[in-house]
């Protein structure tokens, strides 16, 4: 039997191939452009960053300051004013960054960060210096809420007007560190925006590098596998130190933790120095409190011969303008 | 999901202060099961109505035992009733409000649809009704049955020797759990401290626990290790399955190194061939700068080592006092070797059991 013969107009018949025609041309665009897209993941580029936030040598004034006394606030005063008065730091409108060291969950007995009260007091200069914003910060070890609470700096910090900041995983940005062993990085951004970078480290024992100071304290603007840059700890502490060049750096010595650092926790580790060590040569004050504190010389400390090679500091802290002073 | 912050002492963060979301986006292993059983629970109400109250939740069936003593009770007036069925159509219990037969009063959910849906208001609750109601169905079989399974079940689930001899290795409870036996009978999977713990340490029990202890709280120290002076777990606990201590009690950070018995969780174990001073000639310590114990439950010793180059390396090897050690998991979260730690915490020296330990001075404890 012969099938039916279908009906179909020729305008209709045109239209049926018109449809399939586009149908056909869509396929194809969306093919040509998925092939585009389609493309190998490469992961993202680190930014460059400008890095160093130091102000120019004063031949006439001392480059550190070391003062003894009972009250860790006018101690922190004196040292500033020793080395030429906060205006000599921060100048009016800037955003200023301080650094402590929140890093654990700890008191302030304790000695595993830094004295609260001595961050309180540098606040209070800079926000007197005429600084737009004050921003106290650090990323914790333990969880960050308790180290800034326990510390006693988060509190200490608000009364001045500072603002506070924890720290975030959104904060972070890959960032190319420009070192010899750290390139691409994850930084806290906070880091990256501001004019002027305060160091507030606390002088503590650790069993690494025999103590943590001032350079290994930038440990705490990092993010990501940190735990990796101890397998190359001096060269990672100079290319920390070499990115950021701080503005000033003030240690804390007035409780030194002398053992089981630097997580601490026994009282019994902890010793009352009721000092200040602060200074413009970040690499001459680490060598100065490694040697009165510990007794440790150049040669168990590599970092500090390489960074004095790197042009951040002299290890020969004798060589050094410094002012000593007991209130 | 981004997380935001917990405006923690007035701190500021970068989403603002107020806050509905966790100050870190937290995970929980198994959570996918859990949400699938939930699902589908939920789902069973598209089948009957309150499908989980009324066939399966063993608290309804306990609570439908003792509702003969119940003061409420419905009413029903006969004289109103015009057979229309909307109660029952209704009625959430499926206990027969409608008129004509006695009203099942163990089924009952008093959720009072039946008394808003007639329209003669021929419904009513009252105290002390009057009315006998239907008693609940215990055919003989029906019941021996029912307590022979149940009473079978018990050392079914106990025939595992994970309950009494061997526990198993990775049983690491919160700090202030009970022992074992305890735990078990108190907790009720509540998860309440695996939702406020800071660090995302506790997750659901799959097989560590035996079947008794499905989804109980045990520590991962991979994820999360306990916070040194927290203590939260131990609040939250609605139930003492995690009895309450203070921080002072837990001792990893008032009292450190004067502490006579601190919380002890389980101990640290070093992989050697994992961990990079001892296997690969690298130094690396971050283990022992981590952990809270003073003096360190992890010690250094120097070691002359030949790297694979051929040159002479001194590099400091990690090594653990188990006296010292309150297995809190910070050196297990800490190590860089990530996917397999090269130190590890299991549970023999937790505090809370006289037998699961090592050390001989601890049994008098």
């Amino acid at each position: 039997m012969q099938p039916e013969a279908i009906c179909l107009s020729r305008r209709d018949a045109l239209i049926k191939l018109l449809r399939v025609a586009g149908a056909g041309a869509g396929a194809a665009g969306l093919g040509l452009w998925l092939s585009k897209h389609s493309f190998r993941p490469e992961p993202t580029l680190a930014m460059a960053a400008t890095h160093g936030h130091t102000i120019a040598t004063d031949p006439k004034l001392p480059e550190m300051a070391v003062i003894t006394g009972d009250d860790p606030a006018q101690l922190a005063r004196q040292a500033v004013e020793e080395l030429g008065g906060i205006r000599r730091f921060i100048a009016r409108g800037d955003v200023v960054l301080v650094k402590p060291n929140i890093g654990w969950d700890r008191t302030p007995e304790q000695a595993a960060n830094t004295n609260p009260d001595v961050v309180a007091e540098i606040i209070r200069q800079c926000s007197n210096a005429g600084a737009k914003r004050v921003i106290v910060t650090d990323v914790s070890c333990n969880d960050p809420r308790r180290c800034f609470q326990r510390s006693g700096i988060s509190e200490a910090a608000q009364s001045m007007g500072a603002e506070v900041r924890l720290p975030d995983p959104t904060m972070f940005k890959e960032v190319d560190l420009q070192g010899e062993v750290l390139r691409a990085w994850p930084v806290l951004d906070l880091f990256l925006n501001a004019d002027k970078i305060i160091n507030i480290p606390i002088a503590k024992h650790h069993s690494l590098t025999g103590t943590t100071l001032g350079m290994k304290n930038w440990y705490g603007m990092l993010g990501g596998p940190r735990h990796q840059l101890h397998q190359k700890i001096h060269e990672s502490l100079v290319d920390l130190a070499d990115f950021v060049r701080p503005t000033l750096t003030i240690i804390d010595c007035y409780r030194i933790l002398v053992r089981n650092g630097p997580t601490g926790g026994n009282l019994q580790d902890v010793l009352l120095k009721k000092t200040l060590v602060a200074g413009t040569n970040p690499v001459a004050l680490d060598a100065y409190v490694a040697k009165v504190y510990w007794n440790l010389d150049v040669s168990s400390l590599p970092y500090l011969k390489m960074a004095t090679n790197r042009g951040l500091g002299t290890y020969e802290f004798e060589k050094v303008r410094t002012q000593i002073k007991t209130l | 999901m981004r997380s935001c912050r917990r405006s923690a002492a007035g701190c500021t963060s970068s989403w603002g202060s107020l806050l509905l979301l966790s100050f870190k986006e937290p995970y929980f292993r198994l959570g996918i099961w859990l949400g699938l059983i939930f699902i589908f629970l939920v789902a069973l109400n598209f089948r009957i109505t309150r499908f989980w109250c009324r066939a399966l939740c063993p608290l309804g069936a306990l609570l439908g035992m003792v509702s003969r003593w119940s003061v409420l009770g419905l009413v029903k007036n006969p004289e109103h009733c015009k057979d229309c069925n909307r109660c029952l159509l209704r009625c959430q219990g499926g206990d027969d409000p409608i008129g004509g037969v006695p009203w099942h009063q163990h089924e009952c959910h008093l959720c009072l649809n039946c008394v808003d849906e007639c329209p003669e208001h021929g419904l009513r609750f009252q105290f002390f009704p009057g009315q006998k109601a239907a008693g609940v169905n215990l055919q003989r079989r029906k019941v021996l049955t029912g307590l022979a399974a149940g009473v079978a079940v018990v050392p079914l689930a106990r025939s595992t020797p994970g309950f009494a001899t061997s526990r198993h290795e990775r049983l690491l409870r919160p700090p202030g759990a009970l022992d074992e036996e305890y735990f078990l009978a108190r907790c009720i999977r509540c998860g309440t401290c695996m939702k406020v713990c800071p660090n995302n340490a506790l997750h659901p029990a799959f097989s560590e626990a035996g079947i008794e202890g499905l989804w109980t709280p045990v520590l991962v120290p991979r994820i999360g290790y306990c916070e040194t002076s927290c203590v939260l777990c131990s609040q939250v606990c609605p139930t003492g399955a995690i009895w309450e201590i203070t921080e002072k009690e837990k001792g990893w950070s008032v009292d450190v190194g004067r502490a006579d018995k601190p919380v002890r969780l389980g101990t640290a174990f070093y992989d050697r061939g994992r961990c990079l001073p001892w296997a690969m000639a690298t130094d690396c310590i971050v283990c022992e700068e981590w952990c809270p114990t003073s003096p360190k439950a992890i010690y250094l010793r120097p070691a002359e080592l030949i790297d694979a180059t051929g040159n002479s390396k001194e590099v400091k090897q990690p090594y653990l006092d188990p006296s010292r050690c309150v297995g809190c998991g910070a050196c297990e979260y800490a190590c860089p070797v990530q996917d397999r730690p090269a130190v590890y915490v299991t549970s023999i020296g937790e505090s809370r059991s006289r037998t699961n330990q090592i050390l001989l001075n601890r049994r008098k404890g």
